[in-house]
């Protein structure tokens, strides 16, 4: 699975500053906006770490888990109550 | 591996075997793993081909946002609202020099990958600096151009046409800038990280970048600029 992180929304904000500048001709929020947006996608691009594993038997334990609670919950219902 | 009832599991040793080119997966029988296949009849794909695969759907994205500018200057190109037409614009000598530097990057992006193939630092980062200095003469021809028309007061806001014509030829351009922008990281995760799996996958990523966008200027060189010259 692909880490988690925050950059997407990160460079959403910085491009849309970017982009309210130039519609408005800021020419330094421009350059603010364009840095940052930047700096994210550079320290992103570095990254080391870029996905974690998840084994079988965490993702077989997870469902296991998950099964018997709707096992016990359909024990509960009454028959009458009970979907296919 | 029981779990799957065996109609479908028939079924799908028989698409793998009837798959010319066995992407992401390996002979049902093969012991050994395979660099490229999967890790078994119906496992996952190499990385190096899921990586691929999805660049390739953002590519298409990008060559959807590519049409509708294409069509938006279809339709504009003759609403030139009494300003000047294509046929003002166009300098031969110069997109002929632009398209002589980018078709030439595409080459020498293409060689980067040919030296990464055989992990050779010194070529890779040879070809890549190439390719880059190529695309900086291509924007910075590109560039002279905007300021020479804008010096002849053909500016966007002149007319729907130039709208159309700045946004479109300016929108690969762009595209262009970022993507030198992209191979300066990559030359320096090159240089500081070598040839990690991930890092090969993304000059990958970069060289699918590098020649779409060659694709896409052949088509402006066309559309925009040749049958301009020719009225």
């Amino acid at each position: 699975m692909p880490v988690h992180s925050p950059v997407g929304f990160y460079t959403a904000v910085f491009a849309t500053v970017f982009g309210f500048a130039l519609i408005w001709q800021i020419w330094w929020l421009a350059a603010v906006g364009f840095v940052g947006a930047l700096a994210g996608f550079v320290v992103f691009a570095w990254r080391d770490v870029h996905e974690f594993h998840v084994p079988a038997e965490v993702v077989a334990e997870v469902d296991r888990a998950r099964r018997a609670a709707r096992q016990a919950l359909l024990d509960r219902m009454p028959d009458e109550g009970a979907p296919a | 591996m029981t779990d799957f009832p065996l109609p479908a599991a028939a079924e799908t040793v028989r698409r793998v075997r009837e798959d010319p080119n066995r992407l992401g997966h390996r002979d049902p029988h093969a012991r050994e793993e395979i660099e490229g296949a999967g890790h078994g009849t119906t496992g996952p794909a190499h990385r190096r081909i899921i990586v691929g695969y999805g660049f390739w759907i953002f590519l298409l994205s990008d060559i959807v946002m590519f049409s509708c500018f294409f069509a938006a200057f279809a339709v504009q190109r003759s609403a030139t609202a009494g300003g000047p037409g294509i046929g003002e614009l166009v300098d031969m000598h110069r997109v002929g020099w632009e398209t002589g530097a980018l078709l030439l990057s595409s080459y020498t992006c293409g060689l980067s990958f040919a030296a990464t193939n055989v992990r050779s630092k010194l070529w890779t980062q040879v070809f890549l600096l190439v390719t880059g200095l190529l695309g900086l003469i291509f924007v910075g021809l590109e560039l002279f151009e905007f300021i020479d028309l804008a010096g002849r007061g053909i500016v966007p806001q002149r007319s729907g046409f130039l709208t159309s014509f700045f946004g479109l030829v300016g929108l690969h351009g762009l595209h262009v800038t970022l993507a030198g922008m992209w191979l300066l990281t990559m030359m320096a995760q090159v240089q500081v990280k070598g040839f990690r799996p991930e890092i090969v996958h993304r000059l990958i990523c970069f060289n699918l970048f590098w020649h779409a966008l060659d694709i896409v200027w052949i088509g402006i060189f066309t559309i925009v600029y040749l049958m301009g010259a020719t009225g």
